[in-house]
């Protein structure tokens, strides 16, 4: 894909990882601390995507936000810290195209990056997520075994899609609760398993997948290719 | 003190008030006194004048002028004395006659004078001013002449009159002065009675800026000291009751703080040294740990918007079914813990009016309440009621109940009922606090009733328009 980000946050511990975690999922990274630098290097490298820290030293974000907008449409997502910013977003409508606050999985930030330049690039082909046989359409919604589409509830989905986009990788129970509802958490992990339970039904029906939903024990589940 | 204190305006405007009073009264008494002296004088000439006019209309009309002056010496030096002298029509009638020092004065149509009692001003014209009673004598009709009447009594009585504002003068100067001592000693002491509470309020005041949040004020004195000293009480209990609130908030998210962030070092350094083995299972320990964290994160940030009264509401209406959907979760873990749960839903409920994901909120918060507190085959519902104007929500469990001594702290952040209840276990203890926030951020009411051993409901109303 190669999109250009600019990621402009002032602690530097942050923009480490941030970048490198960007560059690991194929984006081009430009880093700025500051407002002033952030606008500097803005105007130099015509980035794709900005993502912006509302607290910043000198210039603040609000600022450099209200700034870039007065000059194009860049997408912009803001970065914040505290809940009251984001009534404060949502009330201003400043033009941020997302936020996210912190505290924040990296990957979670490069999934929201790909959705935000996914909209501004209406055209582009959507980047369909296949392994082996398992294709699933982020934007339609729809997870396919071959060809034959699979019945899923929109929990079902979230959590096929989360495992999918990271084959392999294991998920415990209580992250897979995290990403998916965002919001309930001591005493649900267990509801996971009925889901999981539900859309393993669901795969195997169609009788000639490849992929399948492993449990970990004493962790939670993956997703991998069959033998 | 710079400008001058609340006790002396009030000393000195009671004695200005007070002298002011005792000048007027004076001044008005002598305006009196003088109007009253004056009328006297002027009825007793008027008197005067009543008995002479005619007797000198008569001789005028008879005799004209002349002899005029013997006549009225005679009859005025000494009664009788001069009686007979000389002829006349008629006579004096018996007791008449002038006082001593009375001067009786006659002037003709030219205001020369042609009698006097005194005779000093015969043939000369009359100086006499009209402020001496005077009458105009007429004979035929025709004016002839002008009666004067000077009477001692005026001078007298104006040289008593003036002793008498004399001494009237000097009274009102020592009343004035000892009523203004009176009124500076009153003063005083109002001014006292006024400022010993406002300084004790003061004081008070600068106490609690310093920090001293249980100075209190003695109520005592006048009714508005005693309510400006209960508001002011009331109000360093509110700024008490925050500060300790403030304090126990930092305390209680230290200490929630410290359990999760000493399992992570613990683990970390547990890899580090190899005690612990670096592979999936721990580092997904470690990634649950700070899933939790962050969700403490999360839950205080929306706890501290609710205390701040700064949640910004999304009010929209929308299906009960929507709702019930996303409340699936619950079914799936109720089922899991073995807890037979129940919907109980009024019928005629289509359509809610309310911030849908504070609802939500709401609802998981107690409902994961109710199951964290009843054992395996225990019984949660939640039921919703329509009534006149707003939604009834309740959420019953027939768990052991809450002790009532602890009722009333339930929707407190970070309560616990046992203490031994672990943190996974009891959950953070902010959901309670969170659902309150927001059901009366969307002017609801939220209460608890319980009876030990037989179980708990969680009440809540929202109105609808």
């Amino acid at each position: 894909m190669d999109s250009l980000i600019l990621l402009v946050e002032d602690e530097k511990k942050i923009r480490d990882m941030l970048s490198q975690n960007l560059r690991q999922e194929g984006f081009g990274v430009a880093l700025a601390a500051d407002g002033l630098e952030a606008l500097r290097v803005w105007q130099d490298i015509k980035p794709d995507l900005i993502v912006l820290d509302l607290m910043l030293p000198g210039l603040s974000g609000w600022e450099v936000l209200k700034r870039i907008r007065q000059k194009d449409n860049t997408p912009i997502i803001v970065l914040t810290a505290r809940a009251d910013e984001v009534d404060k977003l949502l009330g201003l409508e400043l033009g941020a195209d997302d936020y996210i606050t912190k505290p924040f999985s990296p990957r979670e930030l490069a999934l929201r990056i790909k959705a935000v330049l996914r909209r501004s690039r209406p055209h582009e082909q959507v980047t369909n997520i296949s392994f082996p046989n398992l294709s699933i359409n982020p934007e339609r919604l729809e997870a396919l075994i071959e060809d034959t589409p699979l019945a899923l509830t929109p929990t079902e989905f979230k959590i096929l899609l989360l495992l999918a986009e990271n084959p392999g990788q294991v998920f415990s129970r209580l992250h897979i609760l995290d990403r998916v509802f965002g919001d309930i958490y001591e005493g649900y992990e267990r509801t996971i398993d009925t889901h999981i339970s539900n859309l393993r039904h669901k795969i195997e029906a169609t009788g000639k997948s490849k992929v399948s939903i492993k449990t970990v024990y004493g962790i939670g589940y993956k997703l991998v290719a069959e033998e | 003190m710079a400008k001058s204190g609340l006790s002396n305006k009030i000393t000195t405007s009671f004695i200005i008030v007070s002298v002011l009073a005792v000048i007027a009264t004076s001044l008005i008494m002598l305006l009196m006194t003088r109007q009253q002296f004056s009328t006297y004088i002027d009825n007793y000439n008027q008197v005067m004048l009543d008995q002479w006019a005619p007797i000198i209309s008569d001789y005028y009309s008879q005799y004209g002028s002349d002899g005029l002056q013997e006549y009225l010496q005679a009859n005025t030096i000494g009664n009788g004395k001069a009686m007979g002298q000389r002829r006349h029509h008629g006579s004096m009638p018996m007791g008449m006659g002038i006082r001593q020092g009375q001067r009786l004065i006659v002037t003709d149509a030219n205001n020369m004078v042609v009698a006097d009692t005194q005779g000093l001003l015969i043939g000369q014209p009359a100086k006499l001013d009209s402020l001496h009673s005077s009458r105009e004598l007429r004979v035929d009709n025709q004016p002839r002449a002008t009666l004067y009447i000077i009477s001692p009594l005026g001078s007298g009585l104006s040289s008593l009159e003036n002793q008498f504002v004399a001494r009237l003068t000097i009274n009102t100067a020592i009343l004035a002065i000892v009523i203004g001592i009176i009124a500076l000693i009153l003063g005083l002491a109002l001014g006292k009675r006024i400022s010993s509470p406002l300084a004790a309020l003061s004081s008070a005041i600068h106490q609690l800026a310093n920090g001293k949040l249980d100075e209190r004020l003695s109520l005592q004195g006048d009714r508005e000291f005693m309510e400006l000293g209960r508001d002011f009480n009331l109000m360093a209990q509110k700024l008490d009751d925050v500060e300790k609130n403030r304090r126990r908030l930092t305390a209680d998210i230290s200490h929630e703080l410290r359990t999760p962030l000493t399992f992570l070092r613990g683990q970390l350094e547990g890899m580090q040294t190899g005690s612990i083995p670096l592979d999936i299972e721990s580092i997904a320990l470690l990634q649950d740990e700070v899933i939790r964290l962050s969700h403490l994160v999360k839950e205080l940030d929306n706890l501290s918007l609710v205390e701040n009264r700064a949640v910004s509401l999304n009010f929209s209406r929308f299906p009960l079914s929507e709702l019930l959907e996303h409340l699936i979760p619950v079914n799936l873990a109720m089922q899991d813990k073995g807890i037979s749960y129940s919907i109980d839903l009024d019928s005629t409920i289509k359509e809610i009016y309310a911030d849908h994901d504070r609802l939500l909120q709401i609802l998981l918060n107690l409902l994961s309440n109710a199951m964290q507190h009843v054992e395996q085959g225990g019984q949660v519902t939640l039921s919703i009621q329509r009534y006149r104007n707003h939604l009834q929500f309740a959420v019953a469990d027939n768990g052991p109940g809450i002790p009532p001594e602890n009722l009333p702290h339930v929707f407190e952040r970070f309560y616990r009922i046992d203490d031994s209840r672990n943190r996974r276990e009891g959950g953070m203890g902010l959901g309670l606090a969170i659902a309150r926030g927001y059901v009366e951020a969307q002017h609801g009411k939220i209460w608890v009733e319980s009876s030990p051993g037989c179980g708990t409901v969680f009440y809540f109303t929202l109105p609808q328009e």
